[in-house]
């Protein structure tokens, strides 16, 4: 089988380069796909969370009045809310924070302690926004500059001292006067232990503006949690759904039209293959060779081609996918690498692709009159 | 022994005209050369195919030792070819991308040390050891036909199908084809010939003449010679 595809180079040569150019589609449309959805996780990671679940009592006009709930919660109610999850509600991670402006070495700021983010289930990505250890504090660019706080240094507050982990980039927003602890920090500082005002969240329910996702989420959340009411970023969420839902279109167009134009290009030369084989192949009959032979010259062939199709198409795509992607998405390039477990996938999928694209001129040629070439001959 | 008896095979070709053979017997035993002379398109080569078991016929009968031919089913066939008949054609049908060796072990529907052995021996006595890596398209004509000669002799056949076997040759490598096919009968094999031209009758131990025109052609014996086999003449063959 070697031999033949050494001897007919050209025909072989477009085979191979088919399912190489089909595979490295694949593999180039799987990667920024991956790519796509962790820049804007990061992106939205960044822009903070898209839910807010605080307590039902809460006067919204207030709410953003203070920029937090005046009420609280009990602290188990994001691990309520995580286990019901999946029956009325998903999410990929919920945070438990409590947040209270308070005074802060003379002025007030906004103390914000974030409890351990709860993974969803199921969710194998690394929790979004960031934990502060106890007795650590992040600060806002403006608190620190009032204070000419340095990490390092230390930051009295309710009388509790914490050592400043990482003075905040100025952002422009009340972070910046804003001052992260531990949950467990900001219930002793503010007397409140036990207590949370909200869950905050990333959702996934993936839905965009016009399939009400919040109506949908406020259903699954009254049965869920009643003493809770939710408020969405809708920009936010919107932006997520719509970039994950274009990512799965474009997967979803992208797949079965390679598969199609791959099938297609690799069935066409196999026919072409047969044709010119036709003498060979009455030869191998008059031989005495059966016809599951003459089948096996074919799929073999083309199990050869598919293998190297894939050898070069993975490597050609994850070529791409790294050059490209780290251009595309800047955010998250040092977080592309090579997919392994696609590209094993690929490497034994594309032979048996190819044989199955093969299959028709396979039989057909198995099948061939070897008297008919013959005597044509 | 390969024998046939009433068999008609008859089909039109594309320019509408009948063509084939009708009511053809034939009986080649062990160690004689039957050489089946006549015209290009008389059905020669139909009868060479459907004594091999390659083309069913319209109707009659091959027996190749005590099988029927076509009693059985197609994978019976081909373990026949595989085993009983070699083949030899007018254009060689050498595979292009294999080697010469390659090409004689291929005759072999498994190779075995004991095929290697005999293929290397063939090659050797056509004439062909020097060219054992060579492609058939480096080959000459000669040397191509020996080759085939070497992959239909690999298999140890009993039966030699030739179709026009030296139609390509020049003079000296059509006597070389002929001396090794006339060796092969003399061990006690049956060599079966078609061609239109007089190469094989200094080898024939009979030739049968086709006769009739514009369509399937029968066949009648001709002159009867048996060069050294002491078996003389054949059955009627008649269209």
């Amino acid at each position: 089988m070697a031999r033949e595809l050494w001897h007919r180079p050209v025909n072989a040569g477009l085979g191979a380069l088919g399912l190489a150019a089909g595979v490295a589609l694949l593999v180039v449309v799987q990667m920024l796909a991956t790519a796509a959805e962790r820049e804007t996780r990061r992106v939205v990671r960044d822009m903070g969370f898209n839910l807010r679940i605080i307590p039902r009592e809460t006067d919204v006009e207030r709410f953003h009045e203070l920029g937090h709930s005046d009420r609280t919660l009990p602290e188990d109610a994001a691990r309520r809310l995580a286990a019901g999850a999946g029956t009325f509600v998903s999410f990929n991670h919920l945070t438990p924070t409590l947040e209270r402006w308070t005074n802060v070495m003379g002025r007030d700021a906004l103390v914000t302690g974030l409890g351990p983010a709860i993974t969803g289930p199921g969710e194998k990505k690394a929790p979004m926004g960031f934990t502060v250890a106890p007795g650590r504090a992040h600060v806002g660019s403006a608190v620190a500059r009032r204070l000419g706080l340095k990490p390092g240094g230390t930051l009295e507050v309710g009388g509790r001292s914490l050592t400043v982990e990482k003075v905040l980039a100025e952002a422009g927003t009340q972070d910046d006067v804003r001052v992260y602890v531990s949950l467990a920090d900001a219930q002793a500082i503010l007397g409140l232990p036990g207590r949370i005002s909200e869950i905050r969240a990333i959702d996934c329910l993936c839905l965009t503006a016009d399939q009400d996702p919040l109506g949908k989420l406020r259903e699954a959340l009254g049965r869920l949690l009643p003493e809770a009411q939710v408020l969405q970023l809708r920009t936010l969420a919107d932006a997520r759904a719509r970039q994950r839902q274009a990512a799965e279109r474009f997967a979803a167009l992208a797949t079965p039209l390679t598969l199609l134009v791959g099938g297609a290009w690799t069935a066409v030369l196999a026919f072409l293959n047969v044709r010119e084989r036709r003498a060979e192949v009455g030869l191998w009959r008059a031989l005495g060779h059966g016809p599951w032979r003459v089948l096996g010259l074919f799929l073999g062939r083309a199990a050869i081609l598919g293998v190297a199709g894939a050898a070069v198409g993975c490597a050609a795509g994850t070529w791409a996918g790294l050059h490209h992607g780290a251009r595309l998405y800047p955010v998250t390039a040092a977080a592309l690498v090579p997919d392994v477990a696609l590209m094993l996938r690929l490497a034994w999928m594309t032979p048996l692709f190819a044989a199955l694209a093969s299959l028709v001129p396979a039989a057909l040629a198995a099948a061939q009159d070897p008297a008919e070439t013959l005597r044509a001959d | 022994m390969i024998a046939c008896s009433q068999l008609s095979k008859v089909y039109r070709t594309p320019d509408g005209r009948e063509a084939g053979i009708r009511d053809v017997s034939l009986e080649a035993r062990p160690g004689e050369m039957v050489v089946v002379r006549g015209p290009s398109g008389c059905g020669k080569s139909t009868l060479l195919l459907a004594l091999g078991g390659m083309l069913r016929p319209d109707a009659g009968r091959v027996t190749l030792g005590a099988a029927d031919v076509y009693g059985g089913p197609a994978v019976a066939r081909a373990r026949l070819r595989a085993t009983t008949v070699g083949f030899v054609f007018q254009l060689f049908h050498l595979v292009p991308y294999l080697t010469v060796r390659g090409n004689v072990l291929a005759g072999l529907l498994r190779t075995t040390r004991e095929g290697e052995a005999r293929a290397d021996a063939l090659m050797e006595e056509l004439g062909l050891a020097g060219r054992r890596d060579a492609l058939p398209s480096t080959l000459s004509a000669g040397e191509r036909q020996r080759t085939a000669l070497a992959r239909a002799l690999a298999k140890k056949p009993s039966v030699l199908l030739a179709d026009e076997p030296t139609g390509n040759l020049d003079p000296a490598n059509a006597r070389a084809v002929f001396a090794r096919m006339d060796q092969f009968r003399r061990e006690g094999g049956t060599v079966v010939v078609v061609t239109h031209g007089p190469d094989a009758d200094p080898f024939a131990t009979r030739t049968l003449e086709a006769f009739g025109s514009g369509g399937p052609c029968g066949f009648r014996a001709s002159g009867m010679t048996a060069p050294g086999t002491g078996h003389a003449g054949g059955t009627g063959i008649l269209s």
